[in-house]
């Protein structure tokens, strides 16, 4: 190779380098929030999210090669958030005996109809219900959390978010059933909670009178 | 596609859906609000559950419980301090761009 020649390569690295910085300043970084709230559901632990985020970035801008263009870029992130941090605990996925999402819709709708029998849909009314949303989601179990997270929080649909996971979309479906039904659980309970203090307060105001 | 007896409601979601009754409705309740059946399913499923009293309720709970459940996007903001560290490192990993 001349000098000119390579020079001339050079300057052709350094400009393909500097296209590659500014895509990925464009399309990957921008969603560093979003990665950061999935990163926080499956490390439960501000910390370790945040170490998660920093991993995540770095092996996007390693592969960075590898991303289609113009393809999602959440969704590339979020995979390979997940990769990382399944590494990072060497965990085994433990199988979880699921219901089919038929079966789990329907224990949904029967356990409203509960609900509504004995008064929780209506305490359930009368409340805030993202206070006791926030714990919930906080206590529930993967591989639920995961699912419910990319679905209802990022918007992210069946098929994408069982391509993060790694698992067949029926799965993802019943893992989300599933950890719906887990929430509404605890949601009823908080309202019941609620229920039963203005019941007291009533109560006791009309023993007073 | 299979051909459904007579008398016998379709439960197979990937068949055609003309009418579904409550309990279909209710299996399908969730994949509804999700935007995940076809135009067609999404069609029968609506026109029964904004028709049917009993149904209605779970539809509109259900509603509520998605929403509250997606507001809580707002509500986990990434500490500020992380861009700062999540720069550096890619900096020293090559990067070079404005930010």
């Amino acid at each position: 190779m001349t000098p000119e020649e390579s020079q001339s390569s050079a300057t052709s690295a350094a400009g393909s380098n500097q296209r590659r910085d500014a895509d990925f300043e464009r399309v990957a970084l921008p969603w560093m929030n979003d990665v950061y709230r999935f990163a926080y559901s499956l490390t439960r632990n501000e910390s370790d999210a945040q170490d998660l985020v920093q991993e995540t970035y770095l092996r996007a801008f390693r592969s960075w090669h590898t991303f289609q263009p113009g393809s999602d870029a959440r969704r590339w992130l979020f995979t390979i958030c997940r990769n990382a941090f399944l590494r990072s605990r060497e965990r085994t996925r433990h199988e979880v005996d699921l219901q089919d999402g038929d079966t789990e819709a329907l224990a949904l709708a029967t356990r409203h109809r509960d609900m509504l029998n004995d008064g929780t849909d209506r305490a359930l009314s009368q409340i805030d219900l993202r206070p006791a949303l926030t714990t919930a989601l906080e206590q529930l179990q993967e591989p639920f959390r995961s699912a419910v997270i990319l679905v209802d929080v990022e918007d992210q649909s069946y098929h994408a978010a069982a391509e993060i996971l790694g698992v067949p979309i029926g799965t993802v479906r019943s893992r989300l059933f599933r950890g719906r039904r887990q929430l509404q659980e605890r949601l009823a309970l908080y309202a019941k909670d609620a229920g039963f203090a203005s019941a007291g307060t009533a109560k006791e105001k009309q023993s007073d009178d | 596609m299979t051909s459904t007896p007579p008398n016998k409601p379709s439960i197979d979601s990937h068949s055609h859906a003309a009418e579904v009754n409550c309990t279909r409705a209710m299996q399908q309740l969730w994949d509804f609000l999700d935007r995940e059946l076809t135009d067609e399913q999404l069609g029968a499923v609506r026109r029964h559950v904004e028709s049917c009293s009993s149904c209605f309720p779970h539809k509109a709970w259900a509603e509520r419980f998605l929403e509250a459940l997606h507001s809580l996007r707002d509500e986990r903001l990434m500490p500020p301090e992380l861009k700062a560290r999540v720069m550096e490192q890619l900096r020293s990993a090559g990067y070079a761009g404005t930010q």
